[in-house]
């Protein structure tokens, strides 16, 4: 997307916004929140193409506040300022018809004052008409399968007490797995703001060395307790489950955390484990769906113990506790576990006799208030002895609680974080990723 | 849009050997209360057309919230480049054999249209449903919620397809949590969820479910967990359904079978070979592909390639018939699918998908069934999933459960967790419930493809008994 069109978009919100809030009555507020893309898929599959597409949208919400009751409304745009003024307009009227007849929110959150934000950040990115051949020619005697996705990324927010905040990027992602004949894999991600084909042409040079390993007959394991080595992405997995109610502020108040036991006491995590948000990298606005801005670092889990669950001013407001500027969710946006002391060349001599598990596979609570977790292993997972990877290992099926591997079992974590780039795509291309260690973990139960 | 979709095709300027444009307009309401109050208000409406060409062989795509006559042409200008730019790698070469013509509508059938729905009326049941929740002081969260969601699809394609369906759904959930020390237990009622209008929000049944929801969330705080070890288990239709979902109907996804998946969901354990001949499980299962059950969640006429969507086994008496695979999977892999090349909006190509996938029922009143199992637990109300990339090891948990003892059901019993492989578990199915244990599950939520895109399925099952199987329940 051309800077000069995401300039007129930014600006043709601003006129929108603007328009919106001038037809506001003396009891009425608003905030409105933007979210839009420019994208270019391609699917893989036996690196051929499978299907190619190329997609324009936005979608503006707005929170709309008569007195207490509040109703939102979200809205695709056009890209036509008359046009989705016009609509704009009209979704006003629904909403105030909306709010007429519904109770009132007993925690609604107004919008406030405070700081303005604007960030762009430009990149380059490989061009159309030659893609298809610089992704694929180097893999042409690969099973490769996957999706490359890029393209510009917007969010913006703004509400009637004159806040302002705006975020876009310009970004790909070459998200894949190299299959060998016996159906082993391994996964491999390339991502950033420009794009450079000598590093993916690296990336993928890598994977094709790891792929040569796999070709060892896998070992099939019996149940029981395993000392493992989790890599970064096999890390990022359990942290992306655990943030599904496992971080936010709301749960634990209502019944549903997995961290009650640690809230209370009763149970305790590794001092060598440490997990906060972290924005310094930006690679994801700081603001949030109400406006506020998340400050650059917020401790959450302080070696072992409970700092502070995400809390969001709803949450804040209900049980009288102080926000954190998280999100709706209470999901954390940009995480980061703190790094260990684990050398990476000496990773398979520390781990001595174990398994080395690059990924994980499908992870969910199988008892949410014991903070067990299940899930697979998967992609290139490895059975090393005596620091030497002998082979490939058949998929295990785990079942374990956080506060066996992030307490008492976890023995160290690699000395640098990784960052491990969000691949969604539902809905939108999701922003951010995990910062992650690999770490080090006694007596881990694999059951089937 | 002042011009007929038709005419607007016919208006494009193209080198396309094939063109198709599908309009997809959704308005979708939710509604969340919480402890007696309002919790949240929203409402979704998109709208926009997704452009697809096929040039020299290769399928694109361009999706476009714009549609004025400029940008439709540059959208239709876009799908045709990209199209062209892909062609030297594509994976197979489809021709306008592909898209078929097809013409024909679907209206969801509804009583009570929903856009007549006052957000007011549905906030007002679901904000009684909570109250009706807490029946003691120890349930200390209540949740009420319900979604609302008109679609209507158009398509019309260039070899002279026109096809418009009109959708109407509705689901809701609740949801009781009790605590007592340091004892939670959540009790649901599932997400039930139907094709029609406002008459499925029926106060009386929320009210009747709220109570009995309250209520088992209580008796959970005093339940024993769930014991360890291997029991005949009967799992009621709102755990079977999703059982189905994810050990037969992921599995016999064609697109999966031909490895476009791998990167994301996985592959399947099924070969291509299986089909025709693979005991898939015992002779007791038959699993069908119906679109055409009046009510359930994802009922349709045509699919999102425009075609014909049909009753048709996938599995019978046991045996692998058939694959769930579109025209496009179909031509690649030369195995029989069904119409279900579906998209979850306007902004995503459309791919192999489930639609209704349901288990017939067999002739074992509930009863019956309970009467004659010796050691055995009945499971209700899924609360976890997992299962690996080929769709073979799963393990699942259970809201609550009954310990069977002697042809009886006993202790209630909490944190209920099973596992297994879809290739034993199937074969293990022992009793299939009749009719009267007969019910319609489904989900909003299933997520797959690259890009990523989240779907709706329906699934009608019975309650079914399986031999064999390992339970277990919650521990630290």
């Amino acid at each position: 997307m051309k800077n000069n069109k995401r300039q007129q978009q930014k600006q043709n919100l601003k006129t929108l916004a603007e328009a919106l809030f001038q037809e506001l009555k003396a009891n009425e507020h608003m905030t409105l929140s933007y979210v839009g893309e420019e994208s270019l898929f391609i699917r893989i599959n036996q690196a051929k193409v499978r299907q190619a597409s190329d997609i324009s949208q936005g979608h503006v919400s707005i929170d709309f506040f008569a007195g207490h009751r509040h109703t939102a409304i979200t809205f695709s745009i056009t890209g036509i300022l008359e046009e989705d003024l016009k609509q704009a307009l009209n979704i006003l009227e629904e909403c105030r018809k909306e709010c007429e007849a519904l109770p009132e929110d007993p925690y609604a959150i107004f919008p406030e004052t405070g700081e303005n934000s604007e960030e762009d950040h430009e990149g380059s990115l490989p061009p159309l008409e030659t893609l298809a051949d610089t992704l694929l020619s180097p893999a042409k005697s690969e099973d490769l399968v996957g999706l490359f996705a890029s393209g510009t990324l917007m969010r913006g927010y703004m509400n009637s007490k004159g806040q302002r905040h705006w975020f876009s990027t310009e970004n790909f992602c070459f998200d894949y797995s190299l299959y060998t004949p016996s159906q082993s894999a391994i996964k491999a991600t390339y991502a950033g703001n420009d794009w450079h084909e000598a590093m993916y042409l690296s990336t993928l040079r890598q994977a094709k060395d790891q792929l040569k390993i796999l070709e060892r007959e896998p070992r099939k394991l019996n149940p029981g307790k395993y000392r493992i080595y989790f890599a970064p992405a096999a890390v990022a997995e359990l942290v992306l489950v655990f943030s599904w109610h496992g971080l936010s502020g709301s749960a634990l108040m209502q019944g549903h955390s997995p961290l009650k036991k640690l809230s209370t006491g009763e149970s305790s995590l590794s001092p060598l484990f440490s997990l906060e948000e972290d924005f310094h990298q930006g690679l994801v606005p700081r603001f949030n769906e109400f406006g506020d801005v998340s400050p650059l670092k917020v401790p959450l889990i302080t070696k072992g113990k409970l700092t502070s669950p995400l809390i969001n001013r709803r949450t804040a407001q209900e049980y009288g506790l102080q926000s954190n500027g998280a999100n709706m969710g209470e999901m954390p946006r940009s995480p980061r576990i703190h790094p260990g002391t684990l050398k990476e060349e000496k990773i398979l001599t520390t781990l001595g006799t174990g398994l080395y598990i690059s990924n994980l596979h499908y992870l969910n609570w199988s008892d949410l208030q014991h903070g067990r977790l299940t899930g697979m292993t998967r992609y290139g997972c490895f059975w090393v002895e005596n620091g030497e990877i002998v082979s490939p290992i058949q998929n295990m099926r785990f079942d374990e609680t956080l506060y066996h591997f992030w307490g008492s079992s976890l023995e160290d974590l690699s000395d640098q974080t990784v960052l491990v780039p969000k691949t969604s795509t539902y809905g939108e291309r999701t922003l951010g990723g995990l910062s992650v260690p690999g770490m080090m973990v006694n007596d881990f139960s694999l059951t089937f | 849009m002042s011009k007929d979709l038709k005419e607007r095709l016919q208006a494009l300027h193209h080198k396309a050997d094939w063109i198709g444009l599908r309009k997809v307009k959704e308005t979708q309401r939710s509604y969340l209360a919480r402890n007696g109050k309002y919790e949240h208000s929203e409402t979704n409406k998109d709208q926009g057309l997704m452009v697809e060409a096929l040039v020299d062989g290769q399928f694109a795509y361009c999706g476009t919230a714009n549609m004025d006559e400029q940008a439709l042409q540059e959208a239709c200008d876009r799908a045709t480049h990209l199209a062209k730019c892909m062609a030297s790698q594509k994976i197979f070469s489809f021709t306008t054999d592909h898209r078929p013509a097809n013409s024909g509508h679907y209206h969801s059938s509804t009583n009570l249209p929903l856009d007549k729905a006052m957000g007011s009326e549905v906030m007002e049941v679901l904000i009684d449903a909570t109250q009706k929740m807490k029946v003691s002081d120890k349930i200390i969260n209540c949740l009420a919620r319900a979604l609302l969601v008109e679609q209507e699809i158009t398509l019309v394609s260039s070899s002279g397809s026109h096809i418009q369906q009109f959708i109407s759904l509705v689901a809701s959930n609740l949801s009781a949590t009790a605590q007592e020390g340091t004892e939670t237990q959540t009790r649901t009622t599932g997400f039930p969820c139907r094709q029609g209008g406002f008459e499925l929000l029926n106060r009386a049944t929320f009210q009747t479910d709220a109570e009995r929801v309250g209520k088992e969330a209580l008796e959970l705080l005093q339940a024993e967990e769930c014991p360890i070890g291997t029991y005949d288990l009967v799992l009621a239709p709102d755990q079977l359904y999703l059982q189905v979902h994810e050990s037969i109907g992921h599995p016999l996804e064609l697109d999966r079978i031909l490895g476009d998946e791998r990167n994301y969901a996985g592959w399947s354990f099924v070969q291509p070979s299986d089909f025709g001949q693979l005991q898939y499980g015992s002779p007791l299962l038959n699993a069908v592909f119906d679109p055409t059950l009046v009510g359930e969640y994802a009922s349709y006429a045509f699919d999102d390639t425009g075609l014909p969507a049909t009753h048709q086994y996938l599995i019978k008496d046991g045996i692998l018939l058939r694959g769930l695979g579109g025209i496009d999977s179909q031509k690649r892999s030369g195995i029989p699918g069904v119409a279900s090349t579906r998209a979850s909006s306007w902004n995503r190509p459309p791919i192999d998908r489930m639609a209704n996938i349901n288990i017939e029922p067999g002739d074992t009143s509930f009863e019956d069934m309970i009467a004659g199992i010796d050691r055995g637990i009945y499971m209700a109300t899924n609360s976890s999933w997992s299962i690996d990339d080929y769709r073979n090891k799963f393990q699942f948990g259970c809201e609550y459960a009954r310990l069977i003892e002697n042809g009886k059901l006993t202790k209630i019993l909490k944190n209920p967790n099973y596992r297994g492989a879809t290739s034993t578990f199937w074969k293990n199915l022992k009793r299939v419930g009749d009719s009267s244990t007969f019910e319609t599950w489904g989900s909003s939520f299933c997520g797959k493809g690259e890009p990523n895109q989240v779907i709706r399925v329906g699934h009608a099952v019975p309650v079914c008994l399986f031999e064999n199987v390992d339970v277990f329940g919650g521990s630290s």
